[in-house]
């Protein structure tokens, strides 16, 4: 593991009362992750991710960074620590008063790099982020998405095992908030970083991450890989979230329809992750069963290589058919009912 | 023909410039790096600061506001015998540059405070992350960062001393405003008095003009 919480507990102390920023936090990131942590504004995710560089020390539990308990790290040994974990920001916090050439210099300039080798390796990182002809502009001049890749080439500059985000695209629109992906992706593989990241836009975490937790009060209430937290959440919070991104809710005027339909009649959300099932899905069930189907929804998702695939259904014939069908659903997917 | 105009020789009038500029210039420099370590320490100690320290901050910021409560003009008498240990002499234009660098120091040091504050949280976070010690905070984050807006506080804090100048006259600093209340006003020469009043409004107006100047081009806006 390259980073690990155990048992942490944040309390800022307020002239009036405690307030609890992180509570019971137990989470492990693995080398060549990229690890997503999500929750609305409040629920403690800047804390957290401030402990992992001791921009803030826990009230208790510890911190570990590659191996070393970077929460009672002081002075020369953690400012040595920090040399490799990188972070970037919301508001990019670039230096208005240099050029983007000199914003990528600087975390070496600290180190006291020779001249020579800062310039390339400056010019190799711009190189990496496609900003090679801004190097000599200032950030005023540039757009969110281009201040956001000075603020990745600058955290790249010292060559970091690690890569704090602090919300990386939630100040920018959403075409830009792709290319931002993206290209945190690509230094996730190309250059072997492990991210952790916070975020409020879960659609971020569907797209780039392979690990969630799932914030809320200070607790982390959720946690997994993607797939699975996606495919399965539990909590309200959670389900909240995935609601936002992945389409599940099967619209009223159906509905309305099929609870008007006459006869006897069951109705089923059905989930599937794996491949595309949106042809095999109902041409198979009709081959086995004699009862019939109406399709009222079909949501299908894009989630880390995979496809989940939500569908609701109504089955339509006697107790004894629509019995048969919801028990080979049970052997062979998840499902809910749905009242109609 | 400017003297007869003017009723007083040139050489009294250059001399006048040249002892303004000599406490302009040597109590502004002297006074701006007091002002800035004195700012520097406020900033690093105050509540959320970098070296959060109650006790430092509230004595620094006490002594500066304190300083700062007293007119110059009472300043100026009341540190007398500390004028006489440093340079010897309580009167003259050197004896002078001493009240004018303790009164604008902490001025100065109020001013430049504000302008760090100003700079962005974030920019702070961002040096730690890097792993910047204190001194690169404030060498490479705090002080360029906040450059445009320095420029101007000292812009300020050099036209407040301008002023403060003219009352040096009161311990025989001499300068321009001494040469206005004493030849000008004392014998009611209008002329010489309405030359420097414009000479001083033309002066501050320069200086102001050459600070905004500097600081937009800081800026890097355009």
């Amino acid at each position: 593991m390259i980073i690990e919480f155990q048992n942490v507990e944040k309390t800022f102390a307020d002239k009036k009362q405690n307030v609890h920023a992180c509570r019971d936090i137990n989470l492990t990131v693995e080398k060549g992750d990229i690890y997503g942590v999500v929750g609305y504004s409040g629920a403690g995710k800047s804390t957290l991710i401030r402990m992992v560089n001791a921009l803030e020390r826990p009230t208790s539990g510890t911190v570990t960074v590659n191996g070393v308990v970077i929460s009672e790290l002081q002075g020369q040994e953690l400012v040595r620590a920090r040399k490799d974990i990188s972070m970037i920001f919301q508001q990019f916090n670039l230096l208005e008063s240099r050029t983007v050439y000199e914003n990528v210099a600087m975390p070496l300039v600290l180190n006291h790099t020779p001249k020579a080798q800062i310039r390339e390796k400056v010019l190799q990182i711009l190189q990496f982020v496609e900003l090679s002809d801004k190097a000599d502009v200032y950030p005023s001049k540039l757009s969110g998405g281009q201040k956001q890749r000075v603020g990745i080439a600058r955290a790249l500059a010292t060559d970091p095992s690690i890569l704090l985000c602090d919300e990386p695209t939630s100040a920018l629109d959403p075409r830009t908030t792709d290319s931002i992906l993206n290209l945190l992706m690509k230094v996730n593989r190309e250059l072997d970083v492990t991210i952790l990241l916070i975020t409020h836009q879960i659609d971020i975490v569907r797209k780039i991450c392979n690990k969630v937790a799932v914030m809320e009060g200070g607790y982390i209430v959720e946690q997994g890989d993607v797939k699975e937290v996606f495919a399965h959440p539990r909590r309200p919070i959670t389900q909240a979230f995935v609601e936002t991104v992945v389409e599940q809710t099967i619209p009223e005027t159906i509905l309305r329809e099929a609870a008007a339909r006459k006869g006897q009649s069951k109705a089923f959300k059905i989930r599937h992750i794996g491949g595309n099932i949106c042809d095999t899905f109902l041409a198979d069930l009709r081959s086995r069963f004699s009862a019939d189907f109406q399709t009222l929804f079909i949501s299908v998702n894009e989630l880390q290589g995979s496809i989940l695939t939500v569908i609701g259904l109504q089955v339509i014939g006697d107790a004894a058919q629509i019995d048969e069908v919801e028990e080979y659903l049970f052997e062979k997917y998840e499902y809910e009912e749905v009242e109609l | 023909m400017i003297e007869e105009y003017l009723r007083v020789p040139l050489s009294t009038i250059t001399l006048a410039a040249s002892q303004t500029l000599y406490m302009v210039g040597w109590s502004l420099v002297a006074g701006a790096v007091l002002g800035m370590l004195l700012a520097i320490v406020v900033v690093l100690t105050r509540p959320g600061g970098l070296h959060a320290n109650r006790a430092v901050f509230f004595v620094v910021s006490t002594v500066v506001n304190v300083v700062r409560s007293v007119p110059f003009i009472i300043l100026m008498v009341t540190i007398m015998p500390l004028t006489k240990i440093i340079v010897g002499t309580r009167v003259g234009t050197t004896a002078a540059l001493v009240p004018l660098i303790v009164h604008v120091g902490p001025y100065l040091a109020r001013l430049f405070e504000n302008s760090m504050l100003e700079v962005d949280n974030g920019i702070i976070e961002a040096a730690q992350s890097m792993g910047a010690t204190t001194p690169q905070v404030i060498w490479y984050f705090l002080i360029p960062e906040a450059k445009a807006s320095l420029v101007l506080a000292l812009t300020t804090g050099t036209i407040g001393l301008l002023g403060s100048t003219t009352m040096a006259g009161t311990i025989g600093g001499g300068g321009v405003g001494n040469l206005a209340l004493t030849y000008g006003y004392e014998r009611m020469n209008t002329p010489l008095m309405i030359v420097t009043v414009i000479l001083l409004v033309a002066l501050v107006q320069i200086l102001q003009s050459i600070g905004d100047t500097i600081s937009r081009r800081m800026r890097h806006l355009d």
